[in-house]
């Protein structure tokens, strides 16, 4: 990533925008945080944090008329937050004020003409800034002395005396210039001055006249009162900066009112009416209730609806920089890689956020990057990656209809289904040949998604390539695609391969007479691959209406589904949080309803990241082909109880597939097993640990191999059990087994990356 | 290189089925992502077939990988 590019993604980030009632006070008081404090009774913090950004504090506090208020997203919503009385409130009872520390003197004077608020505040800051403000007035102080709190006024003075701020009454200066020459700066601060020294404004934004030393309120000048006070403070930092001869504008954009971009949903947020206050204001502990009405206004839109976002205990701006920060580290760990390979890739965050935020796009870019600079590691997809490997090799089907030499289409299930429900694909591909007239092909291959999730360009492309090529060589079908993950994939790598989703042709040929008509009610998960994909989406539903299934559909639905945690890899690249991901999912589902229901989907990925966490959930083909198969392993259970196809089963279950319909309908002859191979039997805890460890019975068979041939293993003569390992790869692997006429029993699994060099 | 102890159980009720000898800790090179450490490790003095048990796979070593796939 670019720097400009980061800049470009934090723009987009509105999170760490002020809030509206910030942006809207001319003084751009931490209104929120003041809120906070005071509604956790912590009023000499609050205080303090008037004190920070506020000049005359000990006045302003009590004569701000709520310039605010108009922007306060709680207007609607009982009204906005009394921040008047809140100051009042908070100026009479703070028993602490932060100490005053105006910097050392830098010998510079300024003359302020007028007074009243504008002079006042001027002469605060620049005397806090070691400059000598005197204040030419005969009234100073107009009436504030009678409208004020007796004590609130003479705190002030007493201020203004450890400032050292002058007043003079003598006579105006006749000739401005003069005055200028005589002064480091002169500040005509109210209307009357500007309009007797008729000294033209020259840049309103920050005061600025003719005169170079000279700064000016505009006459005529309508203003609040706490307008008037922000004058005061424009016209201080004008006259500073003039005297240290620097720019005059440099980052003085936001100076006085302006519009936040920040956003802050507030939708469900319900009505709480304003707390009325009383002829002396309110006392501390309505204050506090009144300051808790504040909705502590954030973004945070996208980080409430994502597992993944909150997880990581941030927001996008600050992701952002972290993979920034991550791409940049040369020596050193990269904190970052993690979070980077955790995001599910599925878009959510773009439809919620108001600025279009992609964290998908922030995070595969990145991972293309880390793959491409060698620094992605090595563990992170490893996994899924061989499992697709595989799926491409030894389960990968590409077969013209029977005794076709060329199909029509081609029924592209992808490389989940076969894996998990092979009846299913029988069934499906059955139904197909015989409702459409041409011929139609089965085409077993993965489309690519998991090596571009993982940031593997090169390997994509690979894939691509060969399903391009295997394409060709069928005589370019149309493919029916029954996963909606290979839909979205096939479209956005080979769109110019025809492609149509499986429901939209069993919309067409009508569906099998033979269909289970449930009659129960379900709860609908869209995959997250189907959010762009209404034709899709559009298609199941009026399929499920055909059958009569009458649907609920979640909080979270159609454009704004969630992932079932298997997206983007997450299952392999954080399984903690992938579970997490689909127990929250699943929760959504479930509360979806009053009385429970069970889930239906059309992805078989999503069927099993849901089932696993004891949801009852099935596949839209569990309900159009009901009938089951032996010889794939099915069994005549209710789809919604069938347990999770565990690692090694799915690559069984490709194979048996496989070789089941290339000697069934293409008529190959049957594969013989391999008998001369001892069978090994797996205990309950080392088939446990084998899932968790991600740890294949392919893997473990190459150990025994690897003992059969060598004779070499370790005995624990303790346990009268033999460990033994082997490393066909990347990944050393140990069992812990006993053997008898049987074959190998195997207790217990493990693995690790390192590698053993054994000694010389 | 300095020699790392990990492991301090009792290793000598192992043999090495083979070799049919007693394993013996030894100092054993371990790899990864170029890094190299020295470990005294369970191994059989005659054949060099080294022990890795679970729990310094699935601890130490696991901690260690990951350390250094983020390095
Ligand atoms: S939704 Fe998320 S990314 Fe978008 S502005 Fe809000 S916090 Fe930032
Ligand atoms: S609710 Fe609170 S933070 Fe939000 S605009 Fe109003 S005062 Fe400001
Ligand atoms: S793409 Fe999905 S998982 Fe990733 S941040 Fe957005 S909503 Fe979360
Ligand atoms: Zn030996």
């Amino acid at each position: 990533m670019e720097q400009h590019e980061l800049r470009q993604w934090e723009a987009q980030c509105t999170q760490e925008e002020l809030p509206h009632c910030q942006t809207r006070c001319p003084l751009h008081i931490d209104v929120r945080n003041f809120c906070k404090k005071l509604a956790a009774g912590k009023i000499n913090e609050a205080w303090a944090i008037l004190y920070k950004s506020m000049p005359i504090p000990h006045i302003a506090a009590n004569l701000c008329e709520g310039d605010c208020m108009d922007s306060c997203l709680r207007h609607e919503l009982g009204g906005s937050i009394n921040m008047p009385e809140l100051e009042r409130c908070c100026a009479a009872n703070a028993t602490k004020t932060p100490p005053l520390r105006p910097l050392p003197s830098k010998g510079k004077k300024v003359l302020i003409i007028g007074g009243g608020l504008t002079a006042l505040a001027a002469a605060w800051d620049l005397a806090k800034k070691g400059i000598t403000p005197t204040i030419l007035s005969e009234n100073p102080y107009e009436d504030l002395a009678s409208v004020l709190p007796e004590d609130s006024f003479a705190q002030h003075q007493a201020a203004f005396e450890k400032l050292g701020v002058l007043f003079s009454s003598e006579d105006l200066p006749s000739n401005l210039n003069e005055a200028s020459d005589a002064w480091d700066a002169v500040l005509l601060a109210t209307q009357e001055a500007a309009a007797l020294y008729d000294c033209a404004l020259t840049d309103p934004a920050i005061l600025q006249t003719e005169i170079s030393s000279v700064f000016s309120v505009p006459s005529p000048c309508i203003a609040t009162k706490i307008e008037r006070i922000a004058q005061g403070k424009t016209l201080a930092l004008s006259a500073e900066r003039s005297m240290q001869n620097v720019s005059l504008t440099a980052g003085r954009e936001h100076e006085g009112s302006y519009q936040s971009r920040l956003h802050t949903a507030v939708s469900s947020i319900s009505s709480l009416p304003l707390l009325p206050a009383g002829e002396t204001g309110y006392d501390e502990a309505t204050a506090m209730l009144e300051a808790g009405r504040c909705l502590q206004c954030e973004c945070m839109q996208c980080v409430d609806n994502c597992v993944y976002l909150a997880e990581f205990k941030s927001y996008p701006k600050v992701y952002a920089r972290q993979v920034y920060n991550n791409a940049a580290i040369v020596m050193g760990t990269r904190y970052a890689n993690k979070m980077i390979n955790s995001c599910m890739l599925c878009g959510l965050c773009e439809e919620i956020c108001p600025e279009d935020f992609a964290v998908q796009n922030l995070c595969l870019t990145a991972r293309q990057d880390m793959v491409a600079a060698s620094t992605m590691p090595p563990s992170a997809h490893e996994f899924a990656l061989r499992d697709m490997a595989f799926a491409n090799t030894a389960g990968m089907l590409a077969m013209n209809a029977p005794s076709a030499s060329a199909s029509t289409y081609a029924f592209f299930p992808g490389c989940q289904l076969p894996a998990i429900s092979p009846h299913l694909v029988e069934s499906t591909y059955s139904y197909l040949r015989d409702s459409l007239e041409e011929p139609v092909g089965l085409f077993i291959h993965c489309c690519g998604a998991p090596a571009h999730w993982a940031g593997q360009k090169e390997l994509t492309q690979a894939t691509t390539d060969q399903i391009q090529k295997q394409w060709e060589n069928m005589g370019k079908p149309q493919l029916i695609t029954g996963c909606p993950t290979c839909a979205t994939m096939l479209a956005e790598l080979l769109p110019h391969i025809p492609t149509r989703s499986l429901w939209a042709v069993l919309e067409e040929i009508g569906l099998p007479p033979t269909a289970r008509l449930p009659k129960q009610p379900y709860v609908l998960h869209d995959p997250c691959s189907t959010r762009h994909d209404e034709p899709m989406r559009d298609h199941v539903r009026s399929i499920a209406s055909t059958l009569d299934i009458s649907i609920s559909e979640p909080h979270h639905t159609g454009v704004l589904t969630e992932c079932c945690g298997y997206g983007g890899l997450l299952d392999t690249a954080n399984p903690e949080l992938s579970r997490k991901a689909s127990e929250h999912r699943a929760e959504v589902l479930s509360s979806c309803t009053e009385e429970e229901q069970d889930i239906l989907t059309y992805c078989a990925m999503c069927r099993d990241m849901l089932a696993r966490t004891g949801k009852r959930t099935i596949h839209l083909l569990d309900i159009l082909f009901p009938n089951c198969n032996a010889a794939l392993a099915c069994c005549n259970a209710d789809p919604a109880t069938i347990p999770v196809t565990g690692f090694s089963d799915r690559r069984e279950n490709r194979i048996r597939l496989k070789e089941h319909l290339l000697t069934t309908l293409w008529g190959e002859k049957e594969h013989v097993a391999d008998t001369d191979a001892p069978t090994i039997t797996y205990t309950e805890q080392a088939s446990a640990n084998m899932e968790e460890r991600r740890i294949l019975r392919s893997d473990i068979r190459k150990v025994v191999t690897h003992v059969e041939e060598t004779g070499e293993s370790l005995f624990n003569t303790e346990t009268e059990r033999h460990v033994a390992s082997f490393r066909p790869v990347t990944v050393t692997y140990w069992m812990e087994y006993t053997k008898d006429e049987n074959g190998y029993c195997i207790h217990n699994v493990w693995s690790h990356r390192m590698q053993i060099l054994p000694p010389k | 290189m300095n020699t790392l102890q990990v492991l301090h159980d009792d290793f000598s009720h192992w043999k090495c089925t083979k070799c049919n000898e007693q394993l013996v800790f030894a100092p054993v090179e371990l790899v990864y992502l170029e890094s190299k450490f020295s470990v005294e490790l369970p191994t059989c003095p005659s054949c060099g077939y080294v022990l890795i048990p679970e729990s310094l796979a699935l601890e130490k070593m696991a901690e260690v990988e990951r350390l250094l796939e983020d390095k």
